[in-house]
């Protein structure tokens, strides 16, 4: 009898690691699926995003042109021709708002870089620069949720809030969300840990830090 | 006294006798034990276990050998073990894609804790769970596994660590990786899923993909989606759908003796690695 159960025990696990070694591999690019890399935990925050704007504004995909219409970008991308999102005045139906993802944007130094999420004036146009850009976010994903987001990456990122001049320039009262209320700002958003550094320096950089950011669980907000 | 797989079809057994021609001779002896194995759909099957009561080799007319031996009682197992459900117990095979080469002649000499593992049909479970999903994983994680545990736990290659351990330090990276990544994935469309509700926003959630701007090919969100919410489905056993992983560490410690022989006679041989993820 026992050997009846083993049986079906191996051909369970045969099984599950035969689904591993498909899912584990991007289909169509056959490129190993690594969400260290960010780029899907990018999308999973921009559509938490999207949602809670829902309440407050109307929100209207905008797909690219050509052949990448529906492609968000893998790395940072040129913004023409890349999907982006409208954020509406309901009152009005006049755009707010572009929401982007992952797409390029020329800083105060004539340094294209390109957060991974950014909230772009309304008559930004496929070209934006610095002062186009009213609000950045920056999606970490961590294989090991009790990581920290380390002092690297707090720097970088109040690096590109400096090269877009958006400290002490936040939109703040101007955008009216629910859920994500806090998050009106420069955000280092991640499943993991919040930083060591100390809350006046996330002030003084204007950044915050946005912790267990992930499906089913309460996120924290520093400061 | 040795021990052989032998394959019914060469050895043509009758009641009490086998036999066999060849052109080279035959060292099968007096006593020697012996489990019979047929080549089925299923692969290579082991049916039975015998031993040799009398053996003899003579030469023929046209100077080839022919083996003839006496048999005892044949010990037919209640199931046939596939060797596709021994391939990561058995010290012989190294060959994990295609064990069946190992059984190509018509009688191979095995290890007498081989021969035993047949014959009572008891899998090394941590190994087998080991082998079975790290030859899964694309070769970058791989290699990040190997470099993430050369970091913090690198006792596990110093001291030869114990499969058990092993293959706890795998779950857990499958956890971390793959269940996590089905998750976000599920996220996504659940998201999309609502915001479509009503009044939509216009997202054609299976059209949605990722690429760089140089790529030509693009990856679907929708169709990964699908693939990582069956490998999190997998991951479910029985008629109380337990955790399949949950289950296999009930296996080893429910088997704590028998694991504990198998990682004797496994120590420090390396890992059970199909040929296309070595460097």
């Amino acid at each position: 009898m026992a050997i009846a159960r083993d049986r079906i025990l191996i051909d369970s696990i045969r099984n599950s690691a035969r689904t591993l070694g498909i899912a584990s591999t991007w289909v169509n690019s056959r490129r190993p699926l690594q969400l260290e890399e960010d780029f899907v935990y990018e999308l999973y925050v921009m559509f938490e995003f999207v949602n809670d704007l829902r309440n407050t504004y109307g929100v209207r995909y905008h797909p690219g042109s050509g052949n990448k219409r529906h492609q968000f970008p893998r790395k940072p991308a040129q913004k023409r021709g890349r999907p982006k999102f409208y954020i509406i005045d309901r009152r009005n139906n006049n755009t707010l708002w572009q929401l982007c993802a992952g797409t390029k944007i020329t800083d105060i130094v004539q340094v294209m870089r390109a957060p991974d999420i950014s909230v772009q004036k309304h008559n930004a146009s496929d070209d934006p620069i610095y002062s186009d850009v009213v609000m950045i976010w920056d999606a970490k994903y961590r294989s090991n949720n009790m990581n920290r987001i380390t002092h690297h990456e707090f720097s970088d990122f109040s690096r590109l809030i400096e090269l877009f001049r958006l400290r002490r320039r936040s939109i703040l009262g101007s955008m009216n969300i629910i859920t994500l209320r806090g998050m009106v700002a420069n955000c280092i958003v991640t499943n993991g840990q919040e930083s060591t550094e100390p809350v006046a320096e996330c002030l003084r950089v204007s950044l915050k830090e946005v912790t267990s950011f992930y499906p089913g669980i309460l996120f924290n907000i520093k400061p | 006294m040795h021990y052989w797989a032998i394959n019914k079809k060469h050895f043509q057994p009758q009641e009490k006798m086998i036999q066999m021609e060849s052109r080279r001779q035959i060292s099968i002896q007096k006593q020697d034990k012996f489990v019979f194995f047929i080549s089925s759909y299923n692969g290579i099957e082991f049916d039975s276990s015998s031993s040799i009561e009398e053996a003899e080799l003579k030469r023929t007319k046209d100077g080839s050998f022919l083996f003839q031996a006496f048999i005892k009682d044949i010990n037919e197992f209640s199931e046939p073990r596939l060797l596709d459900d021994y391939v990561y117990s058995l010290l012989k095979i190294y060959r994990y894609k295609k064990p069946n080469l190992h059984f190509r002649r018509p009688y191979i000499a095995m290890a007498e804790f081989d021969y035993n593992t047949i014959v009572t049909g008891i899998i090394f479970w941590a190994r087998t769970a080991f082998g079975l999903f790290i030859n899964q994983l694309p070769q970058l994680e791989f290699i990040n596994f190997v470099r993430q545990l050369s970091e913090s736990e690198h006792d596990l290659f110093l001291q030869r660590a114990s499969f058990n351990r092993s293959w706890s330090e795998l779950r857990k990276l499958i956890e971390d990786k793959y269940i996590s990544a089905a998750k976000i994935f599920s996220a996504i469309r659940q998201t999309i899923e609502v915001l479509n509700k009503d009044r939509g926003i216009g997202v054609n959630y299976n059209k949605l993909q990722i690429s760089s701007d140089d790529d030509t090919i693009a990856d679907s969100i929708h169709k990964q989606e699908i693939l990582l919410s069956q490998f999190r489905d997998s991951i479910t056993f029985g008629h109380n759908d337990d955790n399949l992983f949950d289950v296999i560490s009930m296996t080893i410690r429910d088997n704590e003796k028998t694991e504990n022989k198998f990682e004797e006679q496994f120590r420090g041989l390396p890992w059970p690695l199909h040929e296309t993820v070595y460097l």
